[in-house]
């Protein structure tokens, strides 16, 4: 899973979300390390909706504009924690090791 | 409209149609939503990532059908060696017009300027996958070139060298997509505008090889050799094709790569087979020739590796 791919379904976690409010929510839960570029967000949205990972949730117009909000499937939900366990046990092979400490 | 937001609808040429139609509004919304107070120009990275959405939203797209890959490479790497011909005959032409020179007695350079156009149209009936305009086009070519090397015949070994082997190569594959229905397109997939768009490519494709032969023609033997050995007229494009199909994750402009640079060298490996005589630089040749092929073998490579790789999620 790409690392942004992986930001899109952490910020949808928490409820569905329209675009921009994906790239905020994703920048305040890296506490500003993450910024997604818009053309970014949507190839990753793209393919996770190919992948049956995401799906719209809403279709509306905000001041003359078709917005869409996004939220997370059951087998997105499931995805995302696989990544987040498999990073864990990544980061387990080395945090806490005599090697690893400054 | 902002200024912002005609900048943003601009890099958004970069999707295909089909997925404007259907997202641009909500993608200009996010991209107004994000950008800065008072912002008027699309940032750098914005942009690059709008650049590299588009390329790989075509690449998806496309990836629905694996006929299209092929038809779509094909076709794109014929009508880039037809338009670098173009280019090429198009600036010989301009030299002819502008120098109002004649050479040998079958009024080469009428010969030349009917080349250009002919070629012209061949670019122009492939953009509109007007197959049968396209063989046509390159019958008329063959014809032309026939007409014009035989003056020269008795330095080329035979008849065989009248039969110009980059643009039979090119002609088997646009007649493969003329006679299999399942290649043909169903519908004129690229629009007017890219027909504009092509014969504004030669048209500057033809101002930079004026000025490059300008360069040739002031610069030191050393630097002109190196040039002439490079054949930018071969590394530019096959260079473009082959980073839009990494930018892009897309294995179609890589096998136009293919295609363009393998014609390219079937020509040169003809030349230098059949071409005898004490004025033929056959060493120059022969290195000019290994850098097509290798560029060929390179775009094949790229293809093979791009079409095989599966894009993670």
């Amino acid at each position: 899973m790409r690392e942004p791919t992986f930001h899109v379904l952490a910020a949808l976690l928490d409820g569905p979300l329209h675009g921009y409010g994906i790239i905020k929510h994703a920048h305040e839960l890296s506490d500003g390390r993450v910024r997604l570029a818009a053309g970014t967000l949507y190839v990753a949205l793209d393919r996770l909706r190919d992948a049956g990972l995401v799906e719209v949730d809403r279709e509306e117009v905000v001041e003359g504009r078709a917005r869409r909000s996004y939220r997370l499937t059951g087998a997105g939900r499931e995805a995302l924690r696989a990544e987040a366990e498999r990073m864990a046990a990544a980061a387990r092979l080395v945090l806490g090791r005599s090697g690893a400490r400054p | 409209m902002t200024p912002l937001e005609r900048r943003y609808r601009l890099w958004l040429l970069a999707y295909p149609g089909e997925y404007r139609r259907e997202h641009d509004e909500e993608l200009v919304g996010t991209l107004l939503e994000a950008a800065a107070p008072g912002q008027e120009w699309p940032s750098a990275r914005e942009a690059g990532a709008l650049l590299t959405g588009g390329l790989r939203t075509r690449a998806r797209l496309a990836a629905a059908s694996p006929v299209r890959m092929w038809t779509d490479g094909l076709r794109l790497g014929l009508i880039v060696y037809l338009a670098v011909a173009c280019v090429a005959t198009a600036g010989l032409s301009l030299h002819y017009i502008v120098l109002g020179s004649s050479r040998g007695s079958l009024g080469y350079p009428d010969l030349v300027h009917l080349e250009a156009a002919v070629l012209a149209i061949g670019v122009v009936a492939l953009v509109w996958a007007a197959y049968e305009v396209g063989l046509a086009a390159m019958a008329g070519m063959v014809v032309i070139q026939g007409v014009m090397m035989w003056n020269d015949l008795p330095l080329l070994g035979g008849p065989v060298a009248l039969i110009p082997a980059g643009l039979v190569l090119v002609a088997a594959v646009v007649a493969a997509l003329a006679w299999h229905p399942s290649l043909r397109p169903a519908r004129r997939p690229w629009p007017a505008r890219l027909t504009v768009a092509a014969l504004a490519g030669i048209a500057l494709g033809t101002l930079c090889f004026l000025a490059l032969d300008g360069v040739l023609l002031g610069a030191a033997p050393a630097f002109s050799l190196a040039l002439i050995v490079a054949q930018p007229e071969l590394l530019v494009p096959a260079a473009i094709l082959l980073l839009l199909a990494l930018l892009g994750l897309d294995p179609r402009p890589a096998l136009a790569a293919t295609v363009f640079a393998a014609a390219y060298a079937a020509g040169q490996v003809q030349t230098l087979a059949i071409t005898h005589g004490p004025g033929f630089p056959a060493a120059l040749y022969a290195q000019e020739t290994l850098v097509s092929l290798a560029t060929a073998a390179l775009a094949l490579a790229v293809t093979v590796l791009s079409a095989r790789r599966r894009v993670p999620i």
